[in-house]
């Protein structure tokens, strides 16, 4: 790891300053680890880091608004010990739950999650699915943006140096939605997703009337399937209608192979992750 | 009663190990210890033209850098004396040694090594032993086949001739690191009286202290090679690594220097587990009588022999299985290629063997439409019989056994073949 | 190319209260391990992988490796070398012994300090509550089996002397 000057703002305000300030000699750290993994493979070589994870105003997890809304710096064991999120934003608990291991959750942050734009971070998809947004801050102000638009290709992001995710918003609209996440990995712990799938199913008797499919590791960023999304809205919540939206998240999807799994298995799971993460949400034959 | 035997007796060293104070390879230090440094190859196959270390001598804290040229007699390994201590004048994988930097700290020790610049002529590299066993292929050393094995029992044409039927098949078995938790961890300290210690976490001290001996050119008298606890070697630290480069640098600096393995550098410069080409042929009758088996073993040593050819034997005299077979051919060759090196790893070439001719058996069981277990049954070795290599068994109990497995399976109640 | 910033830190350790010098780049594991001489606490990986680094933060179980040094200013730790009181070993640590739970014993104290935070968390848990609470410590050596097993009986142990140990 190559030398680097440790800031620790005590506060939100100051944070913004001194980032206002360093613009892109620094880069934040929240729990690590992402960005120490990386510095100490130096493919991250920041003159400056500037540490997020103290500051009690990005930490909680509330409802406002009815919206549910989730500190930056919120760890992920807390996500996945909320109530709140188990009850509002079932999904993101099960996400949640599934990152790393137990040390990897006590460390991790949301939006460090998030912002490390991997393609298969294990946030993106259920927040996607769920329409939430980030408040995005810099010392020249303030900006909201979806989740879904934060990636800009693998390991990048839309945020500029000195802008600062604050708060994940799920907003209420989603809040009485079913929502179910499916994460496919080499071992059940410490792995990244092969494919890790999202949805979220608004219904009016046995009919879907909202639809969200994101899909995770099977494109350069986290994505939407909107073919699979229109393909459901307005059809009977049955096996048929989720075994052709799965088929279609597949043709959406654009894997790449790696050393973790083919291009192909990669698409294949696609639609067998999605058609199971369809049918659990509507509470026929949870697998995990 | 035996006061040890059939009694459940808790580690002597469990204490220790519970309370966090066995002290593992990387727990040793010394006063006035220097960190070292290894700079690798980084390429696969290349002429190595210079190694310029002056950059990295010129770094503040720098206490000594050593080379190829520093290196009394470049040469070591268990069966054939082809592996530098240090890469000489060709690379032969990409985990080659090329220097040796002691420093003050580990942050300097790694940015001098970095510093070191390597000229080099790159090679076509192969990564395959069946390419590597034809004639034009890349030549890692002079012949690409070290070692070569044949057994012949019976007479292997007539064998065929007898079969109703003759099955061929092809198995690969890939690389597999052995992931001790603990990584390679060595500290050498050559005190002004002349004598050599290194701490080191190998399973074989006594074969590094020879194989320092001979490289260093030093009296076996002079060097002492101490193994602390080891934090789990599977066969991965069975033989010497960086050593000698470490008790270079304590020569040159006059100071105890340490050098711990990153997990990256037990990927890329320790041993794993061969991987096999194995092909196998097998003539059996209907009645389920086998009547030959030929056996070709290719085995990618990687760039060095090391362990190579010991593994191979084992997995040679293996390599027809348990089973009754009068006529034998088994061919086995170690090939070198531009890949890490193979080493021991828990089984020692059997593993690679064992799951080729078993899945073979099962293969020949069902093309005579035999129940894989009965064919087992019907062919294993017992007591008096004589395998392809020549032994005759006593005690076998291979029969008994399967007996034994196919009632607590429930083989017969699932229907047989399991599947 | 910048120098690494240097800081002041205070920090409890095992219950005793430690200060040090620490550079920006220096993870809690070098400080540990380097700089304190604590080197109960392993180092496997650097990568946050296999957990044989993990000590408690603010009793949570976290990995040393990945964190930088002047992070944990203020913080209270516990390392593998405070488990035992004194010569009096902690639950955990007799029931591995008793269970052969270790074979070379390099995964043992980021295992023992994973199991701590599991049993201070849930005490009573159920095999797959402690198979999920070690799932960030990889052992080669032993298959688990006889880990798992040692961390139920240390549960049933604690729970007999009524959280005594703790
Ligand atoms: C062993 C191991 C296993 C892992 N397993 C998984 C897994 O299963 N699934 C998964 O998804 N991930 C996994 N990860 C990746 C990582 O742990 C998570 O992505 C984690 O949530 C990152 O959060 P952090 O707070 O540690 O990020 P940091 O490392 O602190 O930061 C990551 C990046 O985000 C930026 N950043 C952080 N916070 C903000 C903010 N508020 N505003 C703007 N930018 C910010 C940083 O500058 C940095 O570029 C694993 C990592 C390890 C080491
Ligand atoms: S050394 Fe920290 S997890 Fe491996
Ligand atoms: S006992 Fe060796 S790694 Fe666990």
């Amino acid at each position: 790891m190559r030398p680097f000057v440790y800031l620790s703002p005590s506060s939100l305000d100051e944070c913004l300053k001194v980032l206002g300030e360093l613009k892109d000699k620094a880069k934040i750290i929240a729990g690590g680890t992402d960005l120490v993994v990386n510095m100490r493979a130096e493919t991250v070589n920041p003159e400056y880091v500037v540490d997020i994870e103290r500051l009690r105003e990005l930490r909680f997890i509330r409802i406002d608004d009815g919206n549910l809304r989730i500190g930056a710096a919120t760890k992920i064991a807390q996500i996945e010990g909320s109530e709140l999120v188990r009850q509002k934003a079932f999904a993101l608990y099960q996400a949640a739950s599934q990152v790393g291991a137990v040390q990897t959750r006590n460390l991790g942050t949301i939006a460090g999650n998030l912002a490390s734009a991997v393609p298969s971070a294990d946030m993106a998809p259920p927040l996607i699915a769920m329409d939430a947004e980030l408040v995005v801050m810099s010392s020249g102000g303030q900006r909201s943006l979806k989740v879904e638009d934060l990636f800009a290709g693998p390991k990048a992001t839309v945020l500029k140096p000195d802008e600062v995710i604050t708060e994940v918003v799920i907003p209420g609209t989603s809040l009485n939605d079913r929502t179910w996440f499916l994460k496919l990995g080499r071992r059940k712990a410490l792995t990244l997703a092969i494919v890790n799938v999202a949805v979220r199913l608004r219904m009016a008797e046995a009919v879907v009337r909202e639809a969200r499919v994101a899909l995770g590791a099977v494109a350069p960023v986290p994505m939407r399937s909107r073919s699979a999304e229109e393909w459901l809205v307005g059809r009977p919540a049955n096996a048929e209608n989720f075994r052709i939206a799965a088929e279609k998240a597949a043709a959406d999807s654009k894997p790449i192979t790696d050393f973790r799994a083919g291009a192909e298995y990669r698409r294949k799971m696609v639609k067998v992750l999605t058609k199971r993460a369809l049918s659990a949400c509507v509470g026929e034959g949870e697998m995990a | 009663m035996s006061p040890v035997i059939g009694q459940r007796l808790p580690r002597h060293d469990a204490v220790l190990q519970v309370t966090g104070r066995s002290l593992y390879g990387e727990d040793i230090k010394m006063p006035g210890m220097l960190y070292c440094k290894v700079r690798r190859a980084g390429i696969p196959h290349a002429r190595l033209i210079e190694v310029d270390t002056s950059a990295a001598e010129a770094i503040p804290g720098v206490m000594g850098v050593v080379t190829a040229k520093d290196v009394p007699f470049n040469a070591f390994g268990f069966t054939h004396l082809d592996q530098p201590v240090m890469a000489q004048d060709k690379i032969r994988y990409e985990g080659d040694a090329i220097a040796g930097v002691a420093a003050t700290s580990l942050e300097v020790a790694d940015q001098a090594a970095k510093a070191i610049k390597i000229k080099y002529e790159e090679l076509p590299a192969v990564f395959d032993p069946l390419e590597a066993m034809k004639p034009d292929a890349p030549k890692v050393h002079k012949d690409n086949i070290p070692t070569h094995f044949t057994v012949v029992h019976g007479d292997i044409e007539k064998g065929f001739a007898e079969a109703d039927k003759i099955i061929e098949e092809r198995y690969t078995t890939q690389f597999v690191e052995h992931v001790h938790i603990e990584p390679h961890a060595q500290l050498a300290y050559y005190d002004p009286t002349g004598r050599l210690t290194v701490w080191t976490t190998v399973q074989r001290p006594f074969l590094v202290a020879s194989d320092l001996g001979k490289v260093l050119k030093m009296p076996l008298s002079k060097i002492r090679v101490l193994t602390p606890c080891i934090g789990g070697g599977f066969g991965g630290k069975n033989e010497m690594t960086t050593e000698a480069i470490v008790a270079l640098l304590s020569m040159k600096t006059g100071r105890p220097v340490k050098l711990v393995f990153t997990r990256e550098e037990e990927f890329t410069a320790t041993t794993v587990r061969h991987p096999y080409v194995m092909f196998y042929k097998t003539g059996v009758k209907m009645d389920g009588t086998i009547t030959a088996r030929e056996v070709k073993i290719i085995s990618d040593a990687g760039a060095y022999v090391s362990w190579g050819e010991s593994t191979l034997t084992k997995a040679l005299v293996h390599a027809a299985g348990p089973y009754r077979i009068p006529n034998v051919r088994i061919e086995a060759y170690l090939v070198y290629t531009n890949n890490n090196i193979g080493g021991a790893m828990r089984g020692f070439g059997v593993p690679q063997a064992g799951y080729a001719y078993e899945c073979h058996t099962d293969s020949v069981a069902r093309a005579i439409g035999m129940d894989p277990m009965e064919f087992r049954m019907k062919n294993c070795v017992v007591s008096g019989d004589t395998l392809p290599t020549g032994q005759t068994l006593q005690n076998a109990t291979l029969d008994e056994i399967l007996k034994k497995l196919s009632s607590m399976s429930g083989w017969k109640v699932a229907g047989g073949d399991g599947r | 190319m910048t120098e690494a910033s240097t800081h002041h830190i205070r920090f409890t350790l095992n219950g005793s209260e430690v200060s040090a010098d620490v550079k920006a780049n220096d993870t809690l594991l070098n400080v540990l391990r380097e700089q304190l001489g604590y080197t109960g606490t392993k180092r496997g990986c650097e990568t946050g992988e296999c957990g044989a680094c993990t000590v408690l933060v603010d009793g949570k179980a976290v990995n040393a490796c990945l964190i930088l040094a002047p992070k944990v200013d203020g913080r209270a730790i516990q390392t593998i070398e405070g488990l035992a009181k004194g010569a009096e070993l902690h639950p955990l640590q007799k029931a591995f012994i008793e269970e052969g739970a270790l074979q070379c014993g390099f995964c043992g104290p980021g295992m023992l300090m994973s199991a701590k935070a599991l049993l201070d968390e849930i005490p009573n848990p159920t095999e797959d509550q402690v198979r999920r609470g070690i799932s960030g410590n990889i052992c080669r050596c032993t298959g688990y089996a006889k880990i798992v097993k040692a961390i139920m009986k240390a549960s049933r142990q604690m729970a007999r002397v009524g959280g005594e140990g703790a």
